[in-house]
């Protein structure tokens, strides 16, 4: 080719035209099918490192000879073990001793030995996803693709994550319209009152929600406030391209509205005189030692908090943070699934005691959807432990989502996902795969929320799912 | 010795013969190959620039210590929580969204409620030690802060000195250079020091100055102008 600078300013120009359009874009908050209406509340929910939907959401039959070891293992076998009689966890021995299979039912739903009564008891509002095709075997992939419903751009994150969209759709009325409890939460070109607030803990929500250090004597605070109101300067003009100084006074002005609410009060999550309502939470969530305001359960007391008390549109948090069990399955893995699934059980329990401001519970207006990065193999490796699996599942429910129902399915022999039927949610060889980003587009569109963002994975809606 | 001739002109040929001649040669003035001529018409090139963004974690490190000057044991003042400086608080930099480069790559520059909320915490914290500073300094012209004025000084005692304060701080904190004895731009900053000194409780001409200094300098770090760029 004859390079010139013709060519070169050409390309350029193309080039610079595709990142204009892609910024004006970005810059423009989502269409909400219904502007007037709230896409209501959403709770992300992640466990970390790759879940054996075998103990959890895609259970077999431990005493069907199919899934024995040796006919799992010879060639042409099933290739699925549960080995539900190798967990050594007390709480799964005790269920395999009344009910050998290790599949525990509530209603339509099916599920694996790992799961607490806690979350089943709510198997009416639940929609088991089964066969789900993750296309990854990499945790960070897998991660970020059912984070933002868009396959990651090598392992980076493309597109912002759902809870981002939810907290656009919202608007900025909450104190943190998107909060990320140990979790990864992405904003990609959406107005910043949408960004995600990342906390690992109620101490960085203290950080966040409390003012620190002294504060200013009340008249000071207020004639520096009036100062900031009246404030117009040459500079502010000149800076405020794409009215980021207007953003930014009106963000500041919205920081004294934070430093000045009570909201820090709602984390103080002592468990030495903890007030009222935290006491009230600490025991709906079982919550009473420090490891258990560690771990998944204090987690899930701030989820809880974050909705119940309208501090956030969108909350995603971690229940399970080590599933990547290539070895000691067998003693590891079904407490921590328990752990997390309890937490779930427990925090939507709360969700539906409390009672919302617009009628009706908090739960009542909140979309879930639980995930983790794939499953595991359904063949115990040798070292007692299971690796990587293409077909996972998952969990959603929600005010426009049919629950006490499964869509879709592994096949017995291999577990490998199978097509569906969008429509009905069956398997169909003529049908679509399920993938993340089907998912999404399902869940925005029961919350109203248009899935513009994430239509270049030319996502199929599951209308099996919408009531 | 002939060739050594020859080869010495070789390159002066050349010389020559690219060189511009003043009497408009063709083929330079129109471009040769695919170059477009010199006269061609303008091409729209369509591109975004950096728009204005916020201070990135790193940079907010970096700075403080520079605008505040060092405290009167010598070390770089910098914002603190308790006794630590907190934008190494793993919490808080999170929370600013300062990338790990294992999560995130990216910090998001655009203005959020939270950077706000840290920049009021940031800004009390650092203008209450700089101003601690500048009290145990006799010479003005080794103070950070009050370089103009002595540390009672009011309106009413010393308006020239309080202005020359004033735009002293414009210049400082938010690289805007206010004309000597230009007193419209720096009212509203006078008007906020004068408000906050006569109305604070403090009993010591020093103290209610103070007050009214703080409020200054908070106003100053918490404004477009010094957190955008």
């Amino acid at each position: 080719m004859n390079f010139s600078r013709r060519n070169f300013l050409q390309v350029m120009g193309i080039a610079g035209g595709v990142v204009a359009l892609r910024e004006f874009a970005g810059r423009v908050p989502m269409a909400h099918a219904d502007p007037g209406a709230s896409p209501g509340l959403f709770l992300l929910c992640y466990m970390r490192g790759g879940w054996d939907q075998l103990l959890a959401l895609d259970p077999r039959d431990n005493t069907d000879p199919r899934f024995s070891e040796a006919n799992a293992r010879k060639t042409g076998g099933s290739g699925i073990m549960p080995a539900y009689g190798m967990v050594t966890e007390a709480a799964t021995k005790t269920l395999l001793a009344s009910n050998p299979s290790g599949v525990q039912r509530a209603g339509n739903l099916s599920f694996g030995p790992a799961v607490p009564t806690t979350l089943m008891d709510h198997a009416a509002d639940l929609a088991i996803l089964r066969g789900v095709s993750m296309e990854t075997l990499t945790h960070e992939v897998g991660r970020r693709y059912f984070t933002t419903g868009k396959f990651p751009r090598g392992l980076a994150a493309s597109g912002s994550s759902i809870t981002t969209l939810v907290a656009n759709a919202g608007g900025p009325t909450p104190l943190l319209p998107n909060l990320a409890v140990s979790t990864e939460s992405y904003n990609e070109g959406l107005p910043s009152f949408a960004s995600p607030t990342s906390v690992n803990s109620t101490a960085d929500l203290q950080l966040v929600l409390k003012p620190l250090g002294k504060a200013l004597d009340p008249k000071s605070a207020d004639a520096i406030e009036a100062f900031q109101a009246k404030s117009d300067t040459c500079e502010n003009h000149e800076l405020d391209q794409n009215n980021v100084v207007t953003t930014f006074r009106e963000l500041t002005k919205k920081s004294h509205s934070v430093a000045k609410s009570n909201a820090a009060s709602l984390f103080q999550f002592s468990l030495t005189s903890p007030p009222a309502e935290v006491k009230t939470l600490f025991d709906a969530l079982g919550i009473s030692t420090a490891a258990d305001l560690a771990g998944p359960r204090g987690r899930a007391a701030i989820a809880a908090q974050a909705l119940a008390k309208g501090i956030s549109q969108a909350v995603s948090v971690e229940l399970a943070d080590d599933l990547d069990d290539h070895d000691s399955w067998d003693t590891d893995h079904a407490p921590k699934i328990r752990t997390a699934m309890d937490a779930l059980g427990r925090l939507i329990t709360v969700l539906k005691n409390t009672p919302h401001k617009d009628g009706g519970s908090v739960w009542s207006k909140t979309t879930l959807l639980l995930f983790s990065d794939f499953a595991r193999t359904p063949l115990v490796n040798t070292r007692n432990g299971r690796d990587h699996h293409l077909a996972s599942s998952a969990l959603v429910a929600g005010p426009k989502i049919r629950g006490n129902q499964v869509v879709g399915a592994t096949a017995d022999q291999l577990m490998g996902a199978q097509l569906i039927n969008p429509g009905t949610g069956k398997v169909d060889a003529g049908g679509v795969k399920m993938r993340p980003a089907d998912i999404h587009a399902t869940l925005l569109t029961s919350m109203g929320i248009a899935i513009d963002p994430i239509r270049n994975q030319n996502p199929t809606v599951i209308s099996a799912l919408l009531k | 010795m002939k060739a050594q001739w020859f080869l010495a002109l070789v390159p002066a040929a050349a010389i020559a013969a690219f060189a511009c001649s003043g009497n408009g040669d063709d083929s330079l003035v129109q471009g040769s190959g695919n170059a477009p001529p010199v006269d061609h018409p303008p091409i729209q090139v369509q591109g975004t620039s950096a728009s204005p963004r916020r201070l990135s974690t790193d940079q907010l490190r970096a700075s403080l210590p520079i605008a505040f000057g060092k405290d009167a044991t010598g070390a770089p003042i910098t914002w603190k929580n308790g006794a630590n400086p907190a934008l190494s608080n793993p919490g808080i930099a999170r929370s600013l969204g300062e990338p790990d480069y294992i999560n995130t790559t990216d910090e998001a520059l655009e203005p959020s409620v939270l950077y706000a909320k840290f920049m009021d915490d940031a800004a009390r914290n650092i203008c209450g030690q700089g101003l601690d500073a500048d009290a145990t300094r006799t010479d003005p012209a080794q103070r950070a802060l009050l370089r103009h004025v002595d540390l009672a000084d009011t309106v009413e005692s010393n308006a020239a000195g309080v202005d020359a304060n004033l735009r002293y701080l414009k210049l400082r904190f938010h690289a805007v250079k206010v004309a000597d004895g230009d007193a419209a731009t720096v009212a509203p900053l006078r008007e906020l020091f004068s408000t906050v000194s006569k109305a604070s409780t403090e009993t010591d001409p020093k103290a209610k100055a103070r007050e009214g200094w703080n409020a200054v300098c908070v106003a100053l770090v918490t404004a477009p102008e010094f957190n955008l760029y």
